[in-house]
């Protein structure tokens, strides 16, 4: 589904220039749960942004399924990553002056689709995510795990092949994490493709993949089997 | 539509969370569309309304301008009563072209005497304003020719004198104590001649009916009319002048033999651009003035929505990363201020509508067309509009900065403080250096005109204004038909005004002095040769009566003042100014020397100068001293020798100056019953102290520095509003930068200094570009300005130390926030 080609992604900074991605080389299948793990600047958020088609500062090659994304210019990346990509952030950023049910809608809004297919699809996700009796509610009125799973509605509700995460637990206590992620297999059984970015070792144990970074290098690539371990060293 | 909809929800919940940069956002707005619309109403109703006439472009004036004669203004002096049925008679580029002269009537017969301004109107006047009348009918050529005694009346004499009584038609009135039937009532709107001010407009209207004194030869000499004319299809204004100079040529040819060396030119104009040419430059710096503040407003508006958006820029980057389009997060920051703007405007013309209902009285008697000023669908329009474009001009710069928000990098942060918000905080710095700028440019404006008017109270008027109060009559024909009524009338009253307990003198003079009256008349001194070519000399003319220059204050430099011997029957003499004496007798006692009326060859005869005043500013004290003569009343008639009209009387009015030692105010009703015991039915009219007479002259300039300096206000404090909140902003986001300085051992006054250099650099550039505009910009007031430069160092010099020090204090306040904070306490928060 995914194929990255020899990713490059540097800052220039006056004469010197700072590498955090060097050529990475990736492949996700279609349906696959994979979590990028590292250090702190290893590249993983970096390479989350990429993935997302938010950055536009990048070399290499990126072919989303069959659409080279490398040679899209910004409004036809940004065009594909509105249909296809889903996004899931550590701070939740959900909007404060809307209520549960318009931020969900939020993406849909982006779309052009008639209001009357919005509002079913987001009574669909409020149904399917529980949480129907919260949707006129403000994310100031809900818990972090409740802001959270407005936050994985919201990235679901149009549908993404893809659906990125990056540190999802990591504002959440334990038992929250544990729903969170449950919910996310959950997601990844109903076919949608996951990439997570944590630092959680027991989150990462929730997905099928391990790809770790080191100062922009991919230097493992772990794939997790009914508790047998395929490693491959790069 | 839908998201159009669901943007302007949002719109209206986020501005209702924030009631206080809500509030403030449209009360910026109100001011300055308030403001602004209350000013536009006063350009469309004088400059840009067509007049209440059918086809009002077509309509011209007609005017001589006199060869060599200096008179002010463009030069145009009128016509005389002899020229009006020559131009009518023979100009061809007119469909109709008629006369008409101002005056003033006693009305009796409907209430109290009272006096009423009129005009008197040679009957072709009504075809060439083609208004039908709201009631009854306008007067015929026969009723004109044959001096028929009919009236039409304004709809506001209708409504105050008689009620709106619905059998107006054929009711007697009296003018001058004659009686005159009405025929006819114009509308509302009508009004003729369109004069500036409120005060002046004509209430009647009668026919001309030329005397037979003011068609013969003695008339011709006196420029005391006005003509007005439609032009044929298809004439154009030029043509119609060409033809208006040969119908000249031929008045000039049959000038009568004492006006041989006269030359007169005709000039015709278009009647729009006639009545409101002097209000044009006033109204013009006005409605840019208020143009600047709008302007500042909406640069202090798009200054605050930036701070919004940096304070925002979390929810512009989770829209963006969700799927927006930049074109969407610009849409939806402009539906926000759209709806600002619309509150704004609304509520703005709200602010216009009260200022224009409270405010219009106190607009300057040189504005015409008064009355057309008002809130009309011009102006609602134009108030929408301008919020509309405010709204799209304060909210196209934060729209596009909340639309390039970095994603990654505020996604990041999580919204706080950063690195992104140093280029808004530039952007809004550059938007506070032009505030400062363009309200230095505003407050050297106001500095010059206030300066004009200190320069313009400190005048020397060469009389005295305190204790004097000051009234006038005139009286009515038909009682005073002889010049020993006329003479026992005055008598009287001098008399017995100067034996009022508190009358330390009293004096009546033809016109009183610096309070607005304009007039000329040639005249010749005695062994003055005038150089080849020079202009005609000009006099200010004043007839006196009584102990008026003791009762005005004027001191006599050389010889003596009028006594009772200096009748009608006695040699005529004279008092001239000094300016008059210098020119025409330098280095000589002008005692002896002799003036006479009119020029070389009329025959007048001469009078003797028996004395010498200082200089009067004799018109306005912003006017110039020009030459003066006074005569006493009674020899006026003889002064003009055979040019004076058969019939013609000596001092049948004039304005009554009191010299007392109680306040004027105490005296007024002594006086009017005074003049009451004399005569019960006559009016008298501008009952005011001269400190008031004289104040009102200088009320356009009040009107123009107080509005002006206004705005200046206005502009400033937007402008300080301005450069305390983006100090305040930048302070706010420079919390951990001062936290580690102080924790790194930096003194707090270091801090202050650190801040305060932001003020001062904002201030610096800003003087430096507003002064540099300003030098430009004032150039428009010169007009307006009085023994001022437009380039004044000295108040140039002032404003820009005023704002800077003012851009200084405004720093102060944050930048002592920013060194009061705990340096622990901030970097722990962050």
């Amino acid at each position: 589904m995914i194929e990255l080609r020899n990713i490059e992604r540097s800052y220039k900074n006056g004469h010197t220039e700072t590498w955090v991605l060097r050529r990475i080389s990736l492949t996700v299948q279609e349906g696959e749960f994979v979590t990028i793990m590292g250090p702190s600047g290893a590249g993983k958020s970096s390479l989350l942004n990429i993935l997302a088609l938010l950055d536009d500062g990048w070399a290499g090659e990126y072919w989303f399924g069959e659409t080279p994304a490398h040679a899209l210019n910004r409004k036809q990346r940004a065009d594909l990553a509105r249909r296809r990509i889903g996004m899931v952030f550590q701070s939740y950023h959900l909007l404060d002056d809307l209520t549960v049910a318009e931020n969900i809608d939020l993406p849909l809004s982006y779309k052009n689709m008639p209001a009357k297919e919005r509002e079913g699809m987001v009574a669909d996700i409020l149904d399917r995510f529980q949480i129907v009796a919260k949707m006129n509610l403000y994310p100031s009125q809900l818990s972090g795990g409740q802001q959270q799973l407005v936050g994985i509605a919201r990235a679901v509700v149009h549908a993404p092949a893809l659906l990125l995460a990056d540190e999802p637990t990591g504002n959440l206590h334990s038992a929250q994490a544990h729903h969170i992620m449950d919910l996310f297999c959950e997601l990844n059984r109903q076919g949608t493709t996951i990439v997570q970015v944590t630092h959680s070792d027991e989150n990462a144990r929730y997905g099928h993949r391990i790809v770790q970074l080191h100062d922009g290098w991919l230097t493992r690539d772990e794939t997790l089997a009914q508790g047998t371990t395929e490693v491959r060293v790069k | 539509m839908s998201n159009l909809w669901r943007d302007t929800r949002f719109a209206l919940r986020q501005l209702r969370k924030t009631p206080g940069f809500t509030l403030t956002a449209v009360l910026t707005l109100a001011f300055g569309i308030g403001a602004t619309t209350a000013i536009f109403s006063i350009v469309e109703g004088v400059l840009l309304r067509p007049l209440p006439f059918a086809q009002p472009d077509r309509i011209a004036v007609l005017s001589d301008v006199l060869q060599g004669a200096h008179i002010g203004g463009r030069g145009e002096a009128g016509v005389t009563s002899p020229e009006i049925p020559v131009y009518e008679r023979e100009t061809r580029g007119f469909a109709s072209l008629g006369g008409y002269q101002q005056t003033a009537y006693e009305l009796s017969g409907a209430g109290a005497p009272t006096q009423i301004n009129a005009s008197r109107l040679t009957a072709s006047v009504f075809h060439v304003l083609d208004v039908p009348p709201l009631m009854g009918r306008t007067f015929t050529q026969q009723e004109d020719a044959d001096r028929v005694h009919v009236a039409v009346i304004s709809y506001a004499l209708w409504h105050s004198r008689f009620d709106a009584d619905p059998r107006i038609l054929g009711r007697k009135i009296e003018l001058n104590r004659r009686t005159y039937q009405i025929i006819g009532v114009m509308p509302r709107n009508f009004e003729f001649p369109l004069v500036p001010g409120q005060l002046n407009r004509s209430e009647l209207w009668v026919p001309m009916g030329f005397t037979a004194d003011e068609l013969s030869g003695a008339a011709a000499a006196n420029w005391n009319f006005g003509m007005v004319g439609r032009l044929k299809p298809g004439v154009t204004i030029p043509q119609a002048q060409q033809d208006a100079e040969t119908v000249a040529r031929s008045i000039e040819r049959n000038f009568p033999p004492f006006m041989n060396s006269l030359r007169i030119h005709a000039v015709v104009h278009s009647l729009a651009q006639d009545t409101v040419a002097q209000a044009r430059p006033l109204i013009h710096t006005l409605f840019l003035a208020v143009l600047v503040v709008l302007f500042i407003a909406c640069v202090n508006l798009a200054g605050l929505l930036l701070i919004r958006v940096i304070r925002r820029r979390r929810e512009a980057a989770v829209r963006l990363a969700l799927g927006a389009s930049g074109a969407a997060v610009v849409r939806q920051t402009l539906v926000e201020t759209l709806a600002l703007s619309i509150c704004g405007g609304l509520l703005g013309l709200t602010f216009a509508a009260i200022a224009l209902r409270a405010g219009k009285s106190f607009l300057p008697e040189t504005l015409p067309r008064i009355d057309s000023i008002r809130l009309d669908w011009h102006v609602v329009a134009f108030a929408l509009s301008a919020a509309v474009l405010t709204g799209l001009l304060c909210g196209f710069i934060p729209a596009f900065a909340a639309a390039r928000t970095g994603v990654i990098e505020t996604l990041k942060e999580g919204g706080r403080t950063g690195s992104a918000g140093g280029a808004h905080v530039r952007l809004r710095s550059a938007l506070v250096i032009t505030e400062i700028a363009v309200a230095l440019v505003l407050l050297i404006a106001s500095g010059l005109l206030l300066r004009s008017y200190q320069k313009l109270r400190s005048v020397e008027l060469g009389f005295r204004t305190d204790h004097i109060l000051s009234a006038s009559y005139s009286l009515p024909q038909k009682q005073y038909s002889t010049q020993v009524a006329i003479d026992t009338f005055n008598d009287r009253l001098l008399s017995r005004l100067k034996q009022l307990p508190g009358v330390e003198a009293v004096g009546i003079t033809s016109m009183l002095p610096a309070v607005g009256n304009r007039s000329n008349s040639a005249f010749v001194a005695d062994g003055y040769i005038s150089p080849r070519g020079a202009s005609l000399d000009l006099a200010w003319p004043s007839q006196v009566m009584g102990g008026y220059f003791r009762a005005a204050g004027i001191a006599l430099v050389r010889g003596r003042a009028f006594s009772r011997a200096d009748n009608a029957k006695a040699p005529l003499v004279c008092i001239v100014n000094r300016a008059l004496a210098q020119k025409f007798w330098p280095g000589e006692d002008p005692v002896g020397k002799r003036v006479r009326w009119g020029m070389q060859e009329t025959p007048t005869p001469w009078m003797t100068v028996v004395g010498e005043i200082g200089n009067i500013r004799q018109t306005a004290p912003s006017v110039s001293t020009q030459f003066q003569i006074y005569q006493p009343s009674s020899q006026n008639i003889a002064s003009y020798g055979p040019l004076a009209p058969p019939d013609s009387l000596n001092a049948q009015g004039g304005s009554i100056v009191l010299r007392t030692a109680l306040p004027p105010d105490q005296m007024i009703n002594v006086l009017r019953a005074t003049v009451r015991s004399i005569d019960p039915q006559l009016p008298l009219t501008q009952v005011q102290s001269m400190n008031q007479a004289v104040s009102e002259t200088e009320a356009p300039r009040r009107f123009n520095a107080a509005l002006i300096s206004s705005f200046a206000a206005a502009a400033l404090l937007l402008a300080l509003l301005g450069i305390y909140s983006v100090i305040a902003f930048s302070a706010a986001m420079r919390t951990q930068e001062m936290a580690i300085r102080l924790a790194l051992g930096s003194q707090r006054s270091a801090v202050v200094r650190l801040m305060l250099a932001s003020g001062v650099r904002l201030g610096l550039v800003g003087c430096a570009i507003g002064a540099v505009g300003a030098i430009f910009a004032t150039r428009l007031l010169h007009s307006m300005l009085f023994q001022v430069s437009p380039h004044d160092p000295a108040v140039i010099a002032l404003a820009i130390v005023f704002i800077f020090l003012l851009a200084l204090l405004a720093s102060l306040l944050p930048a002592r926030r920013a060194a009061s904070i705990e340096p622990m306490q901030a970097l722990h928060t962050e």
